[in-house]
């Protein structure tokens, strides 16, 4: 008698142990799920960042200013091409370029007032507090009258997306680099 | 037997529970690494945008010693204390006696190298998102080569970029570079 009611206390054990792991495991199924997701979007955004730190610097250092500059002001395919697969993710990129005019690169340069040089013994400034006038602008397109029309200054936005295997592009799977590159030229 | 039976008793329950206890712990795990993961990502995202703006600050004091190099030798010599239409006498010191440098125009000299002064050019992009400025050039070391008759000068530009992401509540980045430059005059 005593041992029939302790298999009935186990039984209801049991089956209160069934509804707790039923509880508790399925939610813990959707968790993995939505983790496991999770970790491969996140490694997509990692190599996202990774390919757009490339390209940044191919854009900033490696590309000539013609080729940099051409189709300047509409967005341009990266080099890396469309759709470009790494562990099964897929990225697309774009950058565009938006130069800066050199009429509108105004400069302020400092101004020294002119005195006799030989008043400065041994070269060590006589009065260098009041060494200065106020300070000039000046704009590239007076620096370089011959190639003002020349690019010397450029903006570049460059747009990574991705995409899981599954999922499709989007607003949200997207990063944004912002860079400013010169073009320096021995004149 | 009877003894055997009594320890069994109510071992499905804690057993259960122990079991639920242990995938909780394993699921919070899942959720924090992946938080943390996340974390990262926006983290590495963050400081390559602060550090390509640090080194748009870098490219655009680099076009300004390019278009004027006049300005930044004599600014730089000045600073040392030296007559800028004498520069520096070979054998001198790189301060001048007494110290009497006057670092006024090289301070005029960076300080229009910032995203303040030329806001980008990209469109839906303003300071919000990022911004950089040079915030220091200063010369480092200074000589006369007697034989080229040539002032060399070895100045460092120092550049902080700054960028703010609009997800993941991250304050502003900022990412601080330095690059040393050589600048010649003839004398």
């Amino acid at each position: 008698m005593t041992d029939q009611k302790r298999k009935g206390i186990t039984l209801t054990e049991i089956m209160l142990a069934v509804a707790i792991l039923g509880f508790i495991i399925l939610p813990i199924f959707g968790l993995l799920n939505y983790t496991n997701r999770g970790t491969r979007e996140q490694d997509a955004e990692g190599i996202a960042a990774n390919l757009a730190k490339e390209e940044m610097n191919r854009l900033m250092f490696v590309i000539s200013r013609d080729n940099l500059l051409s189709g300047a002001g509409s967005a341009q395919a990266w080099s890396f091409g469309a759709d470009y697969e790494v562990k099964g993710n897929k990225f697309t990129g774009e950058y565009t370029v938006f130069p800066f005019n050199n009429t509108e690169l105004a400069f302020t340069i400092p101004a020294f007032k002119f005195h006799d040089p030989m008043g400065c013994n041994n070269g060590i400034e006589a009065n260098a507090a009041g060494a200065l006038e106020a300070p000039k602008t000046m704009t590239l397109a007076e620096v370089y009258p011959d190639s003002a029309d020349k690019c010397r200054l450029a903006d570049i936005r460059l747009v990574v997306r991705w995409r899981l295997p599954s999922g499709e592009y989007n607003d949200v799977s997207q990063l944004q680099l912002l860079a400013r590159r010169a073009f320096l030229d021995k004149e | 037997m009877t003894r055997n039976k009594q320890n069994r008793t109510g071992l499905a329950l804690p057993l259960v529970l122990t079991f639920v206890v242990c995938i909780m712990v394993f699921a919070s795990a899942l959720v924090y690494f992946r938080k943390e993961s996340k974390q990262q990502n926006l983290s590495n995202l963050h400081f390559l945008q602060a550090n390509f703006m640090a080194q748009s600050a870098i490219q655009m004091m680099l076009l300004k010693l390019s278009a004027f190099p006049q300005e930044a030798c004599d600014a730089g010599v000045l600073s040392l204390g030296y007559c800028p239409f004498r520069g520096i006498i070979a054998g001198a010191n790189l301060n001048a006696a007494g110290n009497t440098g006057n670092p006024q125009a090289l301070k005029e000299f960076f300080s229009d190298c910032n995203t303040t002064k030329f806001p980008w050019k990209a469109t839906s992009v303003d300071s919000s998102t990022g911004k950089f400025s040079v915030t220091d050039f200063k010369v480092i070391s200074a000589f006369t080569n007697p034989g080229e008759r040539q002032l060399v000068i070895s100045a460092q530009i120092k550049a902080l970029g700054e960028a703010t992401l609009n997800r993941g509540k991250m304050e502003t980045r900022r990412e601080e570079m330095i690059k040393t430059v050589k600048l010649t005059r003839e004398n």
